[in-house]
């Protein structure tokens, strides 16, 4: 069909695009903030899982790749671990974690879960900040970097590598019979369940992919910008995952993704407004969720196609 | 040995007896129908029969074992399934997904298979031509066949019917009784719930009547209408006395 | 490594006399508290009830009341008793017309995924407000004029005048709302409304606006707990997150929709939170975990008996 080699194409020149990136000379600075943008690309996308696809609302992401920093921080800082075990080992944990809130918030949707993991949230960063022997609290701890040297292009492919990583794993995921069973819970438990779904199952290893995805970013964030603190599990932090995933297009992970890089380079572009830049993402949210529910790019590609239609008729 | 077997089954909601000890067995190839008033206790049996609720005394036996612990999913992946009284389609998923999602709940089956046999089915019920729509643009009466459709591809043994005739026109009424009868004629027991008394007594020889929970009649069909202690509970007790 | 024992706030062990003081003490500086949980609980619970959406931004709308207060009272030089229920009704304007801007359409059919949409944008609404009031008054913390400065003596215990006097109007408003929900026709109207909308519409009851009212009347206790509140914990962009996980406590305890369980759930968080400071050993970690109780206790609660002590439940399929 010719959409969807369409968006095939338009797909691959993405991603050529940004793996061209570097090389095209653009500033340090921003590639900086791309690479950052990749970040929350990852954690947008792994949100959008979750609230897309099986439906369940958790506010506990952000606190979920802030658990995964903190885990690979502490684990290459106190207990001596390279990276490559500390940052595996940060996945695990944080998987376990999204395991454990997944099956005690089996009984719960919608709003009752949506509290439920905004206290969750708040313990985990209130614990973190309070156990400073271990984590220095507030202060921050430092974190040994991936590379000798912090050359910048080589943490943004890094970063891209593990973004389209995490996008592809997911995608595969979703086009699987799993993604099928996450789609029936998401619309009809009961109905999914008569019909041979296991749906504790399911529900639960979403909750413990999704979480893995963010910690599993939260710890390559930590060995990026080299300090972690309890901010990053903040519900501001939520908040702007949130506006990255639903402007972008909470029903779809590459749209999510994409709302990811976009907003964080809109944050470095609005910099002079300062405070203002998430009263705008806020409002931008709420105009998204009344008007356009699909997500900016959703309607963008709505409108795309029906111009190439008017054409062609 | 019978296919399904509800022995002593009680179900109280805190103070409330949803169903004072049923019991009754089902022979495989059966076609039974449920019959009560409202708030008899009918879809109560059967989400007890088909694991959404646990009952407080008594067992349901399928195949000769107690299932009373397990799951939903279990039993439907092991034959007992159900349709439910307010359609339960997946709005958002189309058509042809919607009877992938059990077509796919055995690991065994592949894609290929599963896509082959969900649109033989649609073709039998005539719903092949909006294979690719969402399942939200259908109306009342096609999600009815669609729910059909869905218990379909699991091979079932049993199927448990919720009150399908509900709000259905005519036409499609019949094409819903020749698809529940060819159901019946490959030897799948079925139990129907339905108000609709002449798609009851259409379709099934045996009639079970619960009232306020207890089942007081279980019998041949057009023996049961006249009984009147069935008469009673549907119209009141003048209306017994009197003769119907 | 053994950590050196911080000081306690309170001594004990100098007899029983000094201990049952500080317990007194912090049992009733828990009821005050419990007070202010009870009015902006009550205001989640009306807005539950009615229009059955768990309010995420209901913290904002606190923290709205007390930067109202702070402008009325700070900037405006209003004394601080007409301070509070101006800021009160400032915030029942503004609760009115966010129902009938993004609330209202769930009502109206224009909202296609409707659980996600009520969770999200409320959500959404939280982070918005947040950010604007930090964007303009900044991140410090604002002192503003109490209600009445000085202290109150009782007996041996020593209790803040201010407290006093914000939780006897908090209990003043509480039992005002509470008569209009049960005395009056309007409150009616909106109690009805959160009984069954479609049957309140069928009688002629205006459900659409009792909707909004019933936002007005949430935001409007939230507004005016922040107000009262304002004065005691000083007044700051992010003060509404911790009030409203804790009112969130307090309705999931009491049972959500049930407005005296909201109010009873207050209370007993108030006092728990307060005794627990004095019955830990260690005070600073005490301290620094004081606010992971109510938390403890939501996931608890939910995860328990999730309608609480008085609420109803819903039935599975």
């Amino acid at each position: 069909m010719a959409s969807e080699t369409g968006v095939r194409v338009a797909a691959a020149a993405l991603v050529l695009l940004f793996a061209l990136i570097p090389a095209l000379g653009l500033q340090e600075y921003w590639i900086y903030i791309l690479t950052i943008g990749f970040f929350y690309a990852a954690l947008a996308s792994s949100w959008s899982l979750l609230v897309g696809y099986v439906g369940r609302i958790s506010f506990a992401h952000a606190a979920m790749a802030g658990l995964g920093a903190y885990t690979s921080a502490i684990a290459s800082t106190r207990l001596g671990l390279p990276l490559y075990a500390s940052i595996p080992l940060a996945a695990l944990v944080v998987g376990c974690v999204g395991l454990f809130l997944g099956r005690i918030c089996l009984k719960l949707h919608g709003a009752y879960l949506g509290l439920t993991t905004i206290a969750f949230s708040e313990i985990f960063r209130i614990t973190v900040t309070a156990e400073h022997d271990f984590t220095r609290g507030s202060l921050g701890l430092q974190t040994p970097g991936f590379f000798a040297t912090n050359d910048r292009a080589q943490y943004y492919y890094l970063f891209f590598i593990f973004l389209l990583c995490v996008l592809g794993a997911m995608w595969l995921l979703l086009r699987s019979r799993i993604g099928l069973y996450f789609a029936a819970i998401r619309e009809d438990e009961d109905a999914a369940a008569s019909l041979g779904v296991h749906v504790v199952r399911w529900k639960v290893a979403a909750f413990a992919v999704s979480s893995m995805i963010a910690g599993l970013a939260g710890a390559f964030y930590a060995h990026f910008v080299q300090l972690v603190a309890p901010s990053m599990m903040s519900l501001q932090e939520m908040g702007l995952i949130l506006s990255m995933a639903v402007i972008g297009g909470f029903q779809n992970i590459f749209f999510a993704a994409i709302g990811g890089v976009f907003l964080e380079v809109l944050l470095e572009l609005m910099r002079e407004i300062g405070g203002w830049r998430m009263t705008i993402f806020a409002l931008a949210v709420i105009m998204v969720l009344r008007y356009a529910p699909n997500g900016l790019v959703g309607e963008l590609i709505r409108l795309g196609y029906r111009r190439a239609r008017g054409r062609v008729t | 040995m019978s296919r399904i077997a509800v022995a002593g089954v009680e179900k109280r909601f805190g103070g409330l007896v949803a169903l004072k000890d049923v019991s009754f067995t089902v022979q495989a190839g059966e076609m039974v129908g449920l019959i009560g008033p409202n708030g008899s206790g009918k879809t109560t049996l059967l989400n007890v029969m088909s694991g959404f609720y646990r009952p407080e005394l008594g067992e349901v036996h399928y195949d000769g074992r107690i299932v009373n612990d397990l799951e939903p999913h279990q039993l439907a992946l092991a034959g007992l399934t159900r349709t439910f009284q307010v359609t339960k389609i997946f709005r958002r998923l189309s058509v042809l997904d919607n009877l992938l999602v059990p077509g796919l709940t055995k690991w065994a089956t592949s894609r290929v298979t599963a896509v082959a046999e969900a649109n033989r089915i649609l073709k039998a019920l005539g719903l092949d031509h909006l294979a690719g729509e969402m399942a939200s643009t259908l109306s009342g009466g096609q999600s009815k066949l669609l729910e059909f459709g869905r218990v379909m591809m699991l091979s079932p043994k049993v199927i448990l019917l919720d009150e399908p005739f509900g709000g259905v026109h005519p036409t499609l009424k019949t094409l819903m009784h020749e698809v529940v009868r060819g159901w019946n004629g490959q030897g799948i027991t079925i139990v129907l719930i339905s108000h609709d008394m002449s798609s009851i007594f259409d379709l099934c020889k045996r009639v079970l009547v619960l009232h306020n929970g207890a089942l007081i009649a279980d019998g041949p069909a057009q023996e049961v209408r006249q009984r009147p202690r069935v008469i009673e509970a549907y119209l009141g007790t003048d209306s017994a006395r009197t003769g119907g | 490594m053994r950590r050196a024992r911080a000081p306690a706030a309170v001594s004990r062990g100098k007899g029983d006399e000094l201990g049952l003081l500080a317990f007194t003490e912090q049992l009733i500086n828990g009821l005050v508290i419990g007070s202010f949980y009870a009015l902006t609980a009550l205001g989640l619970a009306i807005i539950f009830g009615v229009l059955r959406i768990v309010n995420f931004a209901h913290g904002e709308l606190y923290m709205l009341g007390a930067f109202s207060y702070y402008v009325l009272t700070s900037v405006l030089g209003i004394p601080p008793l007409l301070g509070v229920p101006l800021a009160a009704l400032l915030l029942f304007i503004t609760g009115m017309a966010i129902e009938a801007s993004i609330i209202r359409p769930i009502y109206q059919g224009k909202i296609e995924r409707v659980d996600e949409y009520a969770i999200m944008i409320t959500f959404a609404l939280s982070i918005f407000l947040q950010n604007a009031a930090l964007a303009i008054f900044g991140p410090w913390t604002l002192r503003v004029d109490a209600v009445f400065a000085g202290w109150v003596t009782i007996g041996q215990l020593i209790i803040s005048g201010n407290r006093l006097t914000a939780a006897g109007i908090g209990v003043v408003l509480i039992v005002g709302v509470l008569y209009v929900l049960h005395r009056t026709w309007v409150g009616k109207a909106v109690r009805a409304v959160s009984q069954d909308r479609a049957t309140a519409a069928v009688v002629g009851v205006d459900v659409a606006r009792a909707g909004m009212i019933a936002f007005g009347i949430g935001a409007a206790l939230a507004g005016a707990a922040g107000a009262l509140m304002g004065p005691v914990f000083l007044v700051y962009p992010t003060m509404g997150l911790i009030p409203a996980i804790k009112a969130y406590v307090v309705i999931v305890l009491g049972g959500l929709g049930s407005l005296w369980g909201a109010i009873l759930g207050a209370l007993i968080l108030g006092v728990v939170e307060n005794l627990a400071t004095v019955l830990i050993p260690d005070t600073t970690r005490a301290l620094a975990y004081k606010d992971a109780y109510g938390l403890g206790l939501l996931i608890l609660i939910l995860l328990i008996r999730p309608q609480g002590m008085f609420g109803e439940r819903t039935r599975r399929s």
